[in-house]
């Protein structure tokens, strides 16, 4: 789950990177897939977000007249998502590293 | 000659004290020593008040006796009225009685009838809490009740006396109307005689003014705008002139009373210029995060009203309450430069009698006029000397005052006494010190929580230095406590960090080289990934001898 996290958010790095114009079409596929193992690992709300960002950017490439705002409140919510999933995944994972080190001692 | 009846009892009431009351206790004197050289006055009858003439002076006492007038410049009661007033109660066979021998104290019936409600609008919600404090932790006025009621508030310090009819009390600031230091006092004395309630007092304490919804929306949308194109544009095709938007829109915040958005956006202003200027500590994640935050926030504020929108839109600086006296100890202090555009250092402290930490905060805004070139070092309280050289030492400080989130204020009232230097071993408790690192991630590390209640005191069973990261920049130490836990001492090295990197470096030469050293650290917990990581304020390594 944690590298799903950080694909998820590799992908929306670049995606800031080249931005919603330039990168946002090529961003589709990839967002839809990763869509697809968030629903496959549980991580419906990520999935559905996933899903509605994919959507608002293919909705953008096909109007004369671009409107920014819904993809940008899907990127950013998206954005606010993935830290508080791994706000609530670091505890549970300093725990199991902390175990692992005990396992390997003894 | 026949006084007036009205003005008869006036004369019969007011005793030294009150005329005390009325001007000042030289004056009193001074129209004492004037009455004894004082030869046959010309007095005669006006309505319900008697005109006194003496010499070239023309008094006209009436009731009450602070109302009475005299010829001379003087603005406030002045010598001529006290000795005419002295000299008519002489007549009366009602001379003054002497301060021992006072008629009994009045009821102060207007004192009591005072509404709280009229204090509550004239001293403000802060000054409110500030008195409430002090009243309720024993540290109030001193309050003497004769024929007039006097307040001594040494904090400010101001005395009072109040007296009936209130508007000739009177106030060592010399103030001529109803100044706050009139209205602390009476709601002090108010607050001793049982006459107002405290908890009701707060609750009624005035709401905050009013904000600008219309003009709050126009901002907020302006910035999720301004933001929303950033993004569609791309980072890599962003001019560097964004960064000056950026600062534009948290000037509009800044005056739109918005300074949880403001914060928000100097933040991102600092990310971007980290960004263009190719930093090394820059990461494009933390890019992300800032802009989200800017976003969503500016999104939630367009959205709300009432008592929402005031929560959302945060406040600009804390207020200070009084905290008594603290002991305090300096463990340590660091270098701050924040994204934020605040730079200085910030000192930490153990208190010694109350067992948890304080902060004082010297930082000063850049965003305006960049780093100043020198700056003097911070000594608050009147201390001696600069508060950096104070390290390890103890602090006496009275009457400080300090904010919700154990930050300290600078502020002039409270004074400090040096103590002479102490190892911090002698001083931090062996029960504060942590040991076993789980202590660290479940009651220091929670995200999000402020930075005082992650600050921690660390003795590590083993120290394992690390390799320095070239790549990322960092440097790195693994500490494990007894079970073998690990905790990551992480620096990412910046200009402002190249101290700490230096001292990390030979503390880690000296590990390699020296067995059973044990060195302490004081510093910041904080949670990235899978690891429980410590930003280093402070390392002693000579925790309980003198440093």
């Amino acid at each position: 789950m944690t590298e799903l996290l950080k694909e998820m958010e590799r992908a929306l790095a670049d995606l800031l990177q080249s931005g919603l114009a330039t990168g946002g079409p090529a961003a589709v596929s990839r967002l839809e897939k990763l869509k697809v193992r968030c629903g496959d690992v549980g991580l419906h709300t990520g999935a559905a977000l996933l899903g509605e960002l994919a959507a608002a950017l293919s909705a953008r490439s096909h109007r004369v007249e671009k409107d920014d705002q819904p993809a940008a409140a899907a990127f950013f919510r998206t954005v606010r998502y993935i830290e508080l999933c791994r706000e609530k995944l670091q505890e549970t994972e300093i725990w199991r590293r902390w175990q692992e080190i005990e396992n390997q001692d003894e | 000659m026949q006084i007036p009846e009205k003005l008869a009892a006036a004369l019969a009431a007011a005793d030294e004290a009150y005329l005390v009351g009325l001007c000042n206790k030289g004056t009193v004197n001074r129209a004492k020593k004037d009455l004894a050289s004082l030869t046959d006055p010309q007095v005669k009858t006006e309505g319900e008040a008697v005109e006194v003439r003496m010499g070239e002076v023309t008094c006209l006492i009436q009731a009450p006796l602070g109302e009475s007038r005299c010829s001379c410049p003087s603005g406030g009661i002045c010598r001529h009225r006290i000795a005419a007033i002295l000299w008519l109660q002489q007549q009366e066979g009602t001379a003054a009685p002497a301060e021992e021998a006072a008629p009994e104290a009045p009821d102060f019936s207007e004192l009591r009838a005072y509404p709280a409600e009229k204090l509550l609008r004239q001293l403000g919600r802060r000054r409110l809490a500030a008195t409430l404090f002090r009243f309720q932790s024993g540290q109030g006025a001193a309050i003497t009740e004769t024929s007039v009621v006097t307040v001594e508030m040494p904090w400010l310090p101001a005395t009072v006396r109040l007296l009936e009819p209130i508007e000739h009390s009177t106030c060592s600031c010399h103030s001529r109307t109803f100044c706050v230091h009139k209205a602390e006092a009476l709601l002090l004395w108010q607050l001793q005689k049982g006459i107002v309630d405290p908890s009701a007092l707060e609750e009624a304490a005035a709401p905050e003014e009013e904000m600008d919804i219309e003009k709050v929306r126009g901002v907020c949308q302006g910035v999720r705008q301004a933001l929303t194109s950033q993004l569609a544009t791309g980072l890599s095709r962003l001019p560097t002139a964004v960064c000056e938007t950026v600062e534009r829109m948290a000037s509009l915040c800044h005056t739109a009373q918005l300074p949880d958005l403001e914060r928000a956006l100097r933040g991102l202003h600092g990310a971007y210029a980290a960004y263009f200027a190719r930093s090394a500590a820059c990461r494009d994640t933390e890019l992300l995060s800032r802009l989200s935050l800017a976003f969503r926030l500016a999104s939630a504020l367009e959205e709300a009203d009432g008592e929402t929108l005031r929560t959302l839109a945060g406040t600009f600086r804390e207020d200070y309450v009084p905290v008594g006296n603290l002991k305090l100890y300096l463990l340590g202090m660091r270098e701050f430069s924040g994204r934020g555009g605040y730079e200085g250092a910030i000192y930490y402290f153990w208190e010694r009698e109350a067992h948890r930490f304080y902060t004082f905060s010297d930082l000063r805004p850049t965003f305006y006029e960049g780093p100043p070139r020198r700056r003097s070092a911070a000594a608050p309280w009147g201390l001696p000397c600069p508060l950096r050289q104070a390290w390890n030492r103890g602090l006496d400080l009275t009457g400080a005052k300090a904010n919700r989130t154990g930050g300290l204020s600078s502020t002039q009232q409270c004074t400090a006494a040096l103590l002479a230097p102490q190892p911090p071993g002698a001083v931090f408790p062996e029960e504060e010190m942590i040991t076993d690192f789980s202590r660290l991630l479940e009651e220091r590390s929670a995200p999000h929580a402020p930075e005082i209640s992650r600050l921690a005191v660390v003795r590590p069973a083993r120290c394992r230095a690390q390799d320095y990261d070239t790549v990322g920049q960092v440097f790195s130490m693994e500490l494990l406590d007894q079970e073998g836990r690990d905790l990551w001492l992480t620096v990412r090295y910046r200009k402002e960090e190249a101290k700490v990197v230096d001292i990390l470096e030979q503390l880690a030469r000296r590990l390699q080289n020296e067995e059973g050293l044990r060195p302490v650290f004081f510093g910041v917990v904080y949670r990235e990934g899978d690891r429980l990581k410590l930003y280093p304020i402070e390392c002693f390594l000579r925790w309980e001898e003198e440093q």
